[in-house]
């Protein structure tokens, strides 16, 4: 088998994530004293949520109303970024501001898990388009970059700013993709659908309508899970997920579907660090194994001897355009 | 043991009643009821706050929420009418308008989560029957379906002196609507029973599941199922009615229309 061709793509205008981190703080700190400034001015209420409520609603006005009129924040304008909306020139639309700054809002008022998961998804992406960014479908760039971005060049820079890995077979999937075509995966699939349904149905009748039956009608659900998974992995080398996103699954060393042994050993890996919680951290180094060793394998992966990589049968840019759209959550 | 994200059908426009009930709601829970619904309030349990914080959430909302007996009888609790089981509050709130507590405990929660879930189930189910309905008949039917709810319960509990509080009564009239007006409807739901699975499941199984559980609901739990079940049947009914308004029968045709676009299907 041979490696696709893929042409080399410029980076595009990608604005540094470290200095969209900078700004970020210097936001967050005038933001707090402008929450403190509302707190002390309205007085003491002593309720939480309203406490809460006042401190998004005050950040959500700063961040909505300086990217209408500014076109960034104070301080992303001031390091030198500015936020564009896709397919869109000019400044960020009313609509696009305050999707962002609710998004920005209710992040910053989540302690520690909101602010981790505002850095998690900014510095994971290769665009570094953060839950903000993709909520209000729009994208930070660099102050210099004078044009408009449009969603499909998105894949390209990606590509330009995250040079793909390549092994033999083709392409290496990625992380962010593979993880949403597992969720289409589950969504998408009527077998899965129908079994959840019954376990649903079964946990309504009153003597089994307990806690326990969560923990029965998940073990039920993993063996069900690991049976389709085996089955569409061996039989087609793809789950629904994975041809969304134009990704196969494939042996390491034949190139083909990997044997009904293989299959089994990854669905059972992959079940079970997906469904039993106590395993998460080890889900979480799998996901870092996929997400920065060269061949993208995960603990699953090593478990079946298998690849994920670009569908053979797609032309390089069809591929590249279907991972960004399955990236984009526009899959269908 | 299901949680609903959102349902697949495309709207055709923003749903402003919805979004005014919910910031309604919402506003009324963090501004209007007292902190005592707010968890405890940030004063420690020992402070001498955190009793009066008590005092005002049992005065608050024996005022403004719809107690049953009151609404049998036509006399409020103050007036100590005959028809009234005990655990009557010690001070009962004067001057109260029993109709109108009808409406007002529509607006009410006894907590975050009790807000946060029916604003959920409100925004999933309600946007989608306002878009099919049309925002005056969907107010309409929030609104009146959601005292009917209320008189399904006051009808199950006629002696019981307990104030109800909250929109799920109103809820579940959308919920019965949406059963009625679009069955073929596929909810994104987070299953419990299945390792906490999002999947895309038939509206029908949902609300047929959520209306066949509210009568094994665990008679130690305060929800008043008998509002759900009662709202759900009223939502069906109402939308059997409204089904034939012309208007509404001419967007379930511009849907079936579009879904067959979609599908990609000669029609």
């Amino acid at each position: 088998m041979t490696t696709p061709f893929l042409a080399p793509r410029p980076s595009g205008p990608v604005a540094s994530k470290w200095v969209r981190f900078a700004a970020r703080s210097i936001d967050a700190s005038v933001e707090l004293v402008a929450v403190i400034i509302a707190w002390y001015a309205i007085g003491d209420i002593h309720k939480l949520f309203t406490d809460l409520f006042l401190a998004a609603m005050v950040i959500c006005a700063y961040e909505t109303l300086s990217c209408l009129w500014l076109g960034a924040t104070p301080a992303m304008r001031l390091l030198g970024v500015r936020v564009v909306e896709l397919d869109a020139s000019g400044r960020p639309s009313g609509a696009v501001s305050l999707r962002r700054g609710l998004m920005v809002a209710v992040l910053t008022v989540i302690p520690f898990i909101g602010w981790a998961l505002w850095l998690g998804s900014m510095f994971g992406d290769a665009l570094g388009r953060g839950f903000p960014d993709r909520v209000s479908n729009s994208m930070v760039v660099p102050d210099a970059f004078a044009g408009s971005v449009a969603t499909r060049d998105l894949p390209g820079f990606a590509d330009g700013a995250r040079p793909p890995r390549l092994t033999s077979f083709g392409r290496v999937g990625d992380l962010d993709v593979r993880f949403r075509a597992r969720l289409r995966r589950i969504s998408d699939s009527r077998l899965l659908a129908s079994a959840i349904g019954l376990l649903a149905l079964t946990a309504t009748i009153p003597p089994f309508a307990t806690g326990k039956i969560i923990l029965l009608s998940s073990a039920v659900w993993i063996v069900v899970f690991v049976a389709h998974e085996t089955w569409l992995v061996h039989r087609r080398g793809a789950t629904p997920g994975h041809v969304m996103a134009g990704l196969i699954i494939i042996s390491r060393r034949t190139g083909g579907p990997p044997s009904s042994g293989r299959s089994f050993a990854r669905a059972l890996v992959l079940g079970l660090l997906l469904y039993i919680p106590l395993l998460w951290p080890i889900l979480t180094i799998s996901m870092l194994m996929m997400r920065h060793n060269d061949t993208g394998r995960g603990l699953h992966d090593i478990a079946g001897g298998t690849l994920v990589v670009a569908d053979p049968k797609l032309d390089p840019e069809t591929q590249r355009q279907r991972a960004m759209r399955m990236r984009l959550g526009r899959a269908g | 043991m299901a949680l609903p994200l959102r349902d697949d059908e495309r709207s055709h426009r923003v749903p402003w009643v919805t979004l005014t009930l919910i910031a309604i709601n919402v506003l009324v829970f963090l501004f209007i009821q007292p902190a005592g619904f707010q968890g405890g309030g940030i004063q420690p349990p020992e402070d001498q706050n955190h009793y009066w914080q008590a005092q005002d959430e049992e005065q608050f909302t024996y005022r403004w929420g719809a107690v049953a007996c009151e609404v049998v009888t036509g006399k409020t609790l103050a007036s100590r009418p005959d028809g009234c089981r005990g655990g009557r509050p010690s001070a009962p709130p004067q001057g109260k308008s029993i109709s109108l507590a009808l409406l007002t405990a529509m607006f009410l929660h006894g907590s975050i989560d009790h807000l946060a879930g029916n604003m959920l189930f409100l925004w999933v189910f309600g946007s989608t029957v306002e878009d099919r309905l049309g925002p005056l008949n969907y107010l309409g039917l929030y609104l009146l379906g959601g005292m009917v709810a209320t008189l399904g319960y006051v009808a199950m509990n006629a002696q019981s002196p307990v104030p109800l509080i909250g929109a799920s009564g109103a809820i579940a009239v959308a919920m019965g609507a949406y059963l009625v007006l679009l069955p073929r409807g596929r909810i994104l739901t987070v299953i419990a029973t299945a390792a906490f699975q999002v999947v895309y499941v038939p509206a029908a199984v949902v609300l047929l599941l959520f209306f066949v559980t509210q009568f094994f609901t665990d008679p130690s739990e305060s929800v008043a199922w008998e509002a759900h079940a009662a709202g759900m049947v009223a939502g069906a009914l109402a939308a059997l009615v409204l089904g034939r308004i012309p208007a509404v029968r001419r967007r379930a045709r511009q849907d079936a229309a579009d879904a067959a676009l979609r599908a990609g299907t000669t029609f």
